[in-house]
Formats: C-alpha cells, structure tokens, sequence
C-alpha cells in the first residue's frame, strides 16, 4: 500500500460561544466533527464543500495552526499533538500553505526577497548570498522577475501576489503543501496561470497537496481525491473521476448538478430547499436530512459512518446510493 | 423585431482622477428587447457594472458620463431631469446588486424596506401595502412571509437576502431589470435555487433583464442573447447558441477556451497571455490586439468598430473586415 502522509482520526474542533457576564460557554460551532481521512504521499486531495462547511478549519487543523478539541493528526506516522514544540518546528519546515487571500497574507512592510526568505532564515536554512540565490531561483519558479525583489507587496497584483505566497510556501522545500482557496479571489485568466504554475510545480517537486476550494470546476482538474464535506463532517470521498462521472451521495449529487455549464441551460439540475443549517446547532442524525429528497426517518436519528462502497468509494449516507 | 425597450448609443463614462482619465465605458451600443435577457460578460474591470450604473444614472463623482445616449422606453434617460429620473428608478428599472447584505439598510426591517420602494412609487393604502409585501415575498420564495417581513436583514441567511432583494427589485413591476452579479457572492446549491427562482420570474413578470457576470456558465442559465465586454468596449454580440458554438472575437474565443472542462482531463489550463490594460492609458487602436494571437498591423493603429455579421451576430475585430461584403454593414 502506498504511503500515507497525513491521517486524521476522529478530529473534532468545537468554537466556543460564550455568553453572560461570566462568559460561560453557552454554545458551540461544531466546525469540524469527527474527521477521519488520510492522505497518500504524491497525491493532491481536495476537499470541496460550501461555505462554512469546516474545510478551512480542517485545513488549519492538519497545518496545526490551531489546536483540535480533540482527535488525533498523524503526520509521517508522528503523532502532532504529542511532540514537543522543537519537534514540531521541524516538522513544519517539511509543511506549507497558501492562503486564500493574497492581500492579507503577505506582510505590507516586507519586501518580496524577506517575505519568501523569512522562512529560510527560520529555519536556518540559508544565510546571506546562498539565501539570496535560493530567492531569486524561487521567484523565478513562479514567473516573477528578479528586479521584483525589492518591491513591496502593494506594488503587485492581485495574481503577481500569489505568486509570492507560492514562492514563500515553496522555500524550504515541503513535503505537504496546503492551497486553502489560492485563486477564488482572482479573475478567470489569472486563476488559470496561477493554477498552471501550481500544476507544473507539483509535476517539478512531487509534493503532497490538500487543495482546499469551492470551485468544483477547477477541483476537477487539480486534484486526484475528492473530500465533500458537509457541516463539519465528511460525506464523501472518491477518486476525482468517480465522483464527477458518478456522486453517490445525495448532497454531493446536488452539489454536481449545480454547477452550470456554458452555453447550456441544464435541465438536470436537483435544486435542494432552504440553505445550510447552522454549525452552532446541527440537526440531529445525518445533518443534511432536512434538505435530502430521499431522506428516511432512520437519518433524523443515526448519524452515518463514512462507509466503502467500491474500492476507494467512501459516502456516509444511510442509503449507500 | 419592433422598437427594443432599452437602447444605449454611443455611450461614453469616464472616470477622471488625478493620474488621468480612466475611459471605463468607451463607445458602448446595446440593446434589449421587450421580454429578453441580455448577458453581459467580462472580467473585472472591464466596465460592465459602469455601464449598468449609467443606465440608472447612478455614476458618482469622479466619474461622468461624457457622452451617448440610453433610450428607454421612447426616452432617452440621459436628458431627463434628475426629478424624473427618480421615477424611472425602482418604478421602472431596478437594480439589484452582488451583495444583497450591503445593499439592505441593518437598522430597518425586510419588510420595512421593500414597502418603501411600494410607497414611493404608487398610490396604495398602507394595508394594501402590507399585503402586496407578503404576496411578493411569498412569489420569490420565502416562507411564512407575514412573520419573515419583521425580520432585520442580519437575521436572514445570504441566499434569503438575495430573494429578498429580488422581491424589492420587482415589487413595482419594472420593465427592465438589472441584475449585476446576483449569485456570486452565494454558494453553489443557493446559487442554483437563485437561477431557478429568476427563470420563474422571468416567466410570470415578463420583465426584461440585463444580467451581468463574470462567469460565463451563469450567464447562460438565464440568457437570451450575450454581449462580451473587454476594456470599457463591446467586442462581440451575439444570440446565447451563436456565441457558444462560432465565437468570432479572439477574446470571446479565449474566454470560452478559459473554461475548466468537468468531463476530461486537461493537461494544463487554457491562459489569456499578458493582463487586463490599464484604461487610463488604454492600448491604440483594438485594446485585445497585445494579447491577441491574431493581431495584424492594422490592429494597433485602428479602433474595430462593432459589425453585424448577420442578423445575431456582431464582432468588433479586423479579422472580419472585408468591405467589399455587401451584407455587412457599419454600425
């Protein structure tokens, strides 16, 4: 069996809402109940889903940039939430991400060279001349010339600042690169050369890559499994092709079946009632019940359990479609 | 066809700010026809919302509409008084925008708001008011909507405040409607219930529609004919199927070729080289022509004029010149 790279079992991260002059909690956001999945070394997973449905939750949770409710996060085998900080510094060094808005994730202040430099100097990996080289290799992986090096980030456009973010999170060479919806604030040309750089680094440098976006058409050609998610759990999870070809879940099918073809008015489009429940106070048994045209009265009662219904076919759905 | 409903002619906006003038809307023609859905198509900045804003006379300072013309309805809206204008808005065009958060004032009722729009523009008792309200807001599809009224715009979820807005956009009975990105701030699954809820409304209002986008795919659910737009001109105009299956603009060409395909693999995506000009010093002459792959000589020295080709179909480029064919003619 080939090697899996990151594993998360059973991963809960519940946000407090706190009320009251004592500032008890009174409630929580069930961001991300129970996940389980794992991720194979070279692959791309993407994990799909609507807004607030947890998937950049579960994203920070795997980076550990915030700290599960409970759970475990299996990195290389290593248990993340049990070594001790040094540890996890290093481990680090081997993980990247790209965050969703290119604006607000590069420092004003900085220039483009100590912006994907920083992480070289971090972790000790290149000083004066050798990092300087390093910087001017990285940039010009991802279509930025070397006279950019002292400019600042407000000098850029919205495509040119990504590309940065693509160049800092490729400094230390990772073995795991998270893209946390890295082109959704860009516009349809640029999405494509930004998705073309990330496509002909990944082919370059072989890494792992969760690819955390909303857009099921540019999913299709990025990734190799697919996560649908669904308030805070996973309903999901195929191959690529499979899922697209055949969606066995109900709210995947629906999901499929909205996104609108060019040129097409689609007549086979399954549109569901009313919106996403709440996070804070999920409905009982499978959450997505309410709104399930096929929904028996088993699923107001039992939450599913992702179960295999063909080789590498999970769906967490009552009726195993 | 008879007279069309809306007619821009040679409409020119223009921003001017320190640094020069920003040409935002540079010679525009469009038409709608009574009944009909117009796409209008571009990525940002292309002018497409300053176009719509022009039609409502909603520019504000430092833009400026310099010159042209928008017939509506036997009148062009550009020389009316600012007095009548306010009765052409929301009674005969109404707009409703990407973000129907936004566009609602927090501190008055859903309910509140859309009787305004009532209120202004038509002579009703204040209980036939009340009850028009429910009966529009049940037709866009929110439930129990004498309860739902009361509510505050923060207390409804983003797709319910689309419909809302929709409600609010038609509760005069518009002729025109101009939608400027209605979904895209909306999730997929809400984003499908908000098509199929404008296709019903289409049906039972028989308004016509100027639907704008960026996303092509959209923009096809709801449309009758297209006009593509790039840097502040129209460069192809066409019928919904025409536009799909014989592009003529290489802009409109590359814009489709853009498209990520859901039923194959692709090796890399499809790019539009170069970006988006800057439209304070736009390119000379066609403003594609440095992102061309076509581009002749001719193109950096002479502005393309919008052509009809055929009856549904007209293209802003040189490729197309041919003087000699009788059946093309300039417009």
């Amino acid at each position: 069996m080939s090697e899996t790279i990151v594993e998360t079992v059973d991963l809960k991260k519940y946000f407090p809402i706190r009320g009251g002059i004592l500032l008890r909690q009174v409630a929580a956001i069930h961001a991300v109940d129970r996940v389980s999945l794992f991720v194979i070394r070279g692959e791309t997973l993407g994990l799909v889903g609507e807004s607030g449905c947890g998937k950049t939750t579960l994203s920070r949770l795997i980076m550990r940039l915030i700290k599960p409710t409970s759970g475990t996060i299996r990195y290389m085998g290593r248990d993340l939430l049990k070594i001790d900080k040094r540890e996890m510094q290093k481990t680090r060094m081997e993980m990247a991400m790209i965050f969703q808005n290119p604006y607000g994730s590069l420092n004003p202040r900085m220039t483009v060279a100590d912006i994907v430099g920083e992480p070289l100097t971090v972790h000790g990996l290149a000083k004066g001349k050798d990092k300087k080289k390093r910087i001017v290799e990285l940039m010009k992986k991802v279509g930025l010339a070397p006279h950019h090096l002292y400019r600042y980030p407000h000098e850029f456009s919205g495509g040119q600042k990504q590309r940065i973010g693509i160049a800092r999170a490729l400094a230390c060479s990772p073995k795991l690169l998270v893209a946390d919806e890295p082109v959704s604030s860009l516009d349809v040309s640029v999405r494509a050369q930004i998705l073309n750089v990330l496509k002909a680094l990944k082919k370059e440098f072989g890494f792992t890559s969760i690819y955390v976006s909303h857009d099921l058409s540019t999913v299709r050609q990025m990734v190799d499994r697919v996560a649908v998610m669904y308030v805070g759990k996973i309903v999901e999870l195929a191959p690529v092709k499979d899922i697209y070809a055949e969606p066995r879940h109900p709210y995947t099918q629906a999901l499929m079946s909205a996104i609108p073809i060019p040129g097409k008015q689609r007549k086979d489009r399954i549109v569901l009632k009313g919106s996403v429940p709440t996070p804070i106070d999920p409905p009982p048994g499978c959450r997505f019940n309410p709104r399930c045209l096929y929904s028996e009265p088993e699923c107001a009662e039992q939450d599913p359990e992702l179960a295999e219904v063909r080789t590498g076919h999970f769906v967490a759905c009552h009726l195993k479609r | 066809m008879n007279e069309p409903l809306l007619n821009i002619k040679n409409l020119y906006t223009y921003f001017l700010i320190p640094e020069g003038v920003v040409r935002a809307v540079d010679n525009v023609n469009l038409k709608i026809g009574k009944e009909e859905v117009l796409g209008l198509v571009g990525e940002s900045g292309c002018g497409k919302s300053t176009t719509a804003l022009s039609i409502m006379r909603l520019i504000r300072e430092p833009g400026q509409i310099v010159g042209g013309e928008v017939w509506f309805n036997g009148r062009d809206l550009l020389k009316l008084k600012e007095k009548q204008m306010r009765k052409v808005r929301g009674a005969e065009i109404s707009m409703i925008f990407q973000n129907p958060m936004d566009s609602m004032n927090p501190v008055f009722t859903v309910g509140n708001q859309i009787s305004e729009a009532i209120k202004l523009h038509q002579n009703a008792q204040k209980r036939e008011i009340k009850k028009k309200v429910e009966e529009i807001l049940y037709k866009v599809g929110i439930p129990n909507p004498s309860e739902r009224m009361k509510d505050y715009p923060h207390e409804y979820s983003g797709g319910m405040a689309q419909r809302a807005m929709i409600a609010m956009a038609l509760s005069c009975n518009p002729k025109l409607l101009i939608a400027d990105e209605p979904t895209t701030s909306l999730d997929v699954t809400i984003q499908a219930q908000i098509l199929e809820l404008m296709k019903a409304l289409r049906r039972d209002f028989g308004a016509s529609i100027l639907l704008i986008g960026h996303d092509l795919g959209v923009i096809s659910e709801l449309s009758d004919k297209i006009a593509v737009m790039y840097a502040g001109k129209v460069v192809e105009h066409a019928n919904l199927a025409d536009l799909f299956q014989k592009p003529m603009h290489p802009y409109t060409q590359a814009l489709l070729k853009c498209i990520p395909k859901l039923d194959e693999d692709m090796e890399t995506f499809h790019i539009i080289r170069g970006t988006v000009p800057d439209l304070i010093k736009p390119p000379t002459g066609c403003r594609y022509h440095p992102r061309c792959e076509h581009a002749m000589k001719i193109c950096s020295e002479q502005v393309p004029l919008l052509t009809e080709v055929n009856k549904t179909h007209a293209v802003g480029c040189h490729l197309y010149d041919s003087d000699s064919d009788p059946n093309r003619q300039r417009s």
